[in-house]
């Protein structure tokens, strides 16, 4: 086994139970994860920002993972509209709160996986305590001012986080660790502000809701998900300090590498 | 000579993906791009702009030989 890229954010748990040798027996015989990533899985604690596009795909293959506890952060409620790509939810669901209808499908999924269901929007005000005592954030919102939230409160809680964003049929995907420095380590990381300092002004926005191709969802979510299985057992080499983008269309991944930036001065970001 | 790599809405408003430059600043590169593609000059209001991956405002910043200037658009949506 390659040495970790990066040391793994999760200690091995306890030995499997005999239904979690056949529930993860693929995870199992996979050598990149073995029983020493499923343990580790199994102890992981994941906060997960959306419960829609991205949001679906990445809490799908968590859960089916076997990360030991989930916390869904959504203040949203299902839309026709919104079906073409958020496969975890359905038309029986309209109206219901999307963290409600995510729990439901994600307990029936796998009962091993511990929820915390938050039906709330993140603010600068709420974003610490709610996103405290995880071992990794993910970020599948769908506005700027929510990801900047999520962004400063990592940096602040020193937690790193999967970042993914989509336009159209195209797709961003990083992982952000900055945090403050201290005097044993100086090492910022990069986060998104390395990259977006601030979030574009209302007149650079697109006015009303712009389109995002359903299986894009899938795919850069599936990314997502993995970046966070990577971080959580130390294996491959993470998208620290490199923003892939996704286009579906050519189909092509490039990546941009990311140093970090000169300062920048976080202020309220809240919508 | 020195290369620029436009992404999304930049790429499509650039007509290609890459580009060379013999600029000798980020300003002069952009210039001389939005210069021969106007589209560019509304994009390039919300790029974010990378210089060996190091972010970069300053239209005087010295683009060096072999340079790699990034620039993206950025995304929200999910």
């Amino acid at each position: 086994m390659p040495k970790p890229f990066t040391p793994p954010l999760v200690e091995s748990g306890p030995a499997l139970t005999a239904d979690q040798r056949q529930r993860y027996a693929r995870h199992l015989l996979t050598p990149a994860v073995g029983e020493d990533g499923q343990r580790r899985l199994l102890g992981a604690r994941i906060a997960v920002l959306g419960t829609g596009g991205l949001g679906s795909p990445v809490l799908t293959y968590l859960a089916a993972a076997g990360v030991g506890h989930l916390t869904l952060i959504d203040d949203d409620v299902i839309e026709l509209s919104n079906l073409n790509r958020q496969v975890l939810h359905d038309t029986a669901s309209l109206g219901m709160s999307k963290v409600d209808s995510a729990a439901r499908r994600l307990s029936a999924l796998n009962p091993d996986v511990d929820l915390t269901v938050h039906r709330e929007r993140l603010t600068d005000d709420n974003a610490d305590n709610l996103l405290a005592g995880h071992h990794l954030v993910v970020d599948c919102a769908d506005n700027f001012p929510t990801r900047y939230v999520i962004a400063d409160a990592c940096e602040r809680l020193g937690v790193p986080h999967v970042w993914a964003a989509l336009l159209h049929t195209q797709g961003q995907l990083s992982v952000f660790t900055r945090r403050r420095p201290t005097a044993d380590d100086p090492d910022t990381g990069v986060g998104l502000r390395d990259v977006f300092p601030m979030p574009p002004g209302p007149d650079d926005l697109p006015a009303g809701p712009v389109g995002i191709f359903g299986p894009l969802c899938g795919q850069v979510g599936s990314m997502a998900a993995t970046e966070a299985i990577k971080m959580i057992t130390g294996i491959g080499r993470p998208l620290i300090g490199r923003v892939a983008f996704v286009d579906v269309l050519t189909p092509s991944v490039r990546e941009v590498v990311v140093r970090p930036g000169p300062p920048t001065t976080p202020g309220p970001t809240s919508a | 000579m020195a290369t620029i790599r436009w992404f999304g809405a930049a790429a499509e408003a650039a007509g290609c993906d890459i580009e060379p430059t013999a600029a000798a600043t980020l300003g002069e590169a952009l210039a001389a791009a939005r210069a021969t593609r106007p589209a560019l000059v509304a994009v390039l209001v919300r790029c974010s702009v990378l210089l060996d991956g190091v972010r970069a405002a300053d239209p005087a910043t010295a683009v060096g030989p072999g340079a790699t200037i990034d620039v993206l658009p950025p995304f929200a949506g999910g």
